[in-house]
């Protein structure tokens, strides 16, 4: 058989071996993909929407990393409610700028849930988000900033400086 | 869960589902409870997952209450289902806010000019219709295409939680 498949559809079908054994992980074969996840997501189906999206967040892709936090933390019919992990898939994604998982860490510190509260966080991630046009994370961090101190404060312009750079 | 439970449910969880969708930079997703409830109370929807939903038309989608009389809507309609779950365990959580707008004429003869958007709970948007991500949600058009032509792509909700 290897006499048969040369150059490109060599390369090809090991490429198709490769990608199959590296799904193969549950009893079946998972070919992971995004609107899969979105359409078994919408059809109350979360468990699949969980496998679709964790391979392509583990592998870096933003939008599923935001939907698999998103997932963990409402949880629902076949999925558990996971804040921790929530929080720790919306920082991979806040790292990288996406506003909805700054938005959303910001407001996970500032409520405690899944990390530790803490108003400086939550206002320097909020505030990134903000800076991206998302009202609601201004008008979140607007609510918040009179209860922190000045210094808190400027720990939070500093902190949101620094990651800023970071992104 | 029984209708009363149901109707218990959506009271309890309104605010919720509300500051979740407000998360999006839809605007539609903070305004449609200001728009008419066309749904007596929550009840399953079948083709959104099994979830409790209830249905919101902006003025435009005014025919929507003529269900399967309402024809064809008009360029500015809009119709929405907000939405929540219910575990083994009869916890609750929110589900997707699911928009459909109709648009000009031309605009996508594949959807028959419906724009369709679905807001996660995140305040997320991962695709609309022509727009950002069009691919995310092409399956709706698919399903909503399923009803008979006459309905417009509009999905009626049961008769017995219909607002006359």
């Amino acid at each position: 058989m290897g006499a048969l498949l040369t150059g490109p559809i060599r390369l090809c079908v090991v490429f198709m071996i490769v990608l199959a054994a590296s799904t193969f992980g549950s009893g079946r074969f998972v070919f992971a993909d995004f609107i899969d996840g979105l359409a078994a997501y919408d059809s109350g189906q979360l468990r699949d929407a969980y496998e679709e999206w964790l391979p392509l967040a583990e592998a870096g892709n933003l939008q599923a990393q935001v939907a698999l936090a998103g997932l963990l933390q409402v949880g629902g019919r076949g999925m558990a409610r996971d804040l921790p992990a929530a929080a720790a898939w919306y920082r991979r994604a806040a790292e990288r700028g996406d506003p909805v998982a700054q938005m959303n860490l910001g407001d996970l510190y500032a409520e405690g849930q899944g990390v530790e509260r803490d108003l400086v966080q939550a206002v320097a991630w909020l505030s990134l988000a903000a800076d991206q046009g998302r009202l609601w994370a201004a008008q979140r961090r607007a609510a918040l900033v009179g209860s922190l101190s000045e210094a808190q404060l400027r720990a939070a312009d500093a902190l949101s400086a620094r990651l800023r750079h970071k992104e | 869960m029984t209708d009363a439970e149901a109707l218990a449910a959506y009271d309890c969880m309104f605010e919720t589902m509300k500051a979740a969708y407000a998360k999006s930079d839809k605007g539609d997703a903070s305004g449609y409870s200001n728009w008419r409830q066309y749904s007596t109370q929550a009840y399953v929807s079948a083709t959104h997952g099994g979830r409790y939903v209830q249905n919101w038309g902006n003025s435009a989608a005014k025919a929507y209450g003529l269900y399967e009389n309402a024809g064809t809507f008009p360029q500015g309609a809009k119709l929405a289902k907000d939405s929540f779950g219910v575990n083994a365990k009869g916890e609750v959580s929110v589900g997707p806010l699911f928009l459909m707008e109709k648009m000009q004429a031309g605009f996508n003869p594949d959807s028959d000019d419906w724009r369709y958007t679905m807001v996660m709970p995140n305040g997320s948007v991962f695709g609309t219709t022509n727009g950002a991500g069009s691919d995310n949600v092409a399956f709706c058009i698919g399903c909503h295409q399923s009803v008979t032509p006459e309905q417009d792509n509009v999905l009626l909700l049961p008769e017995e939680y219909r607002v006359k």
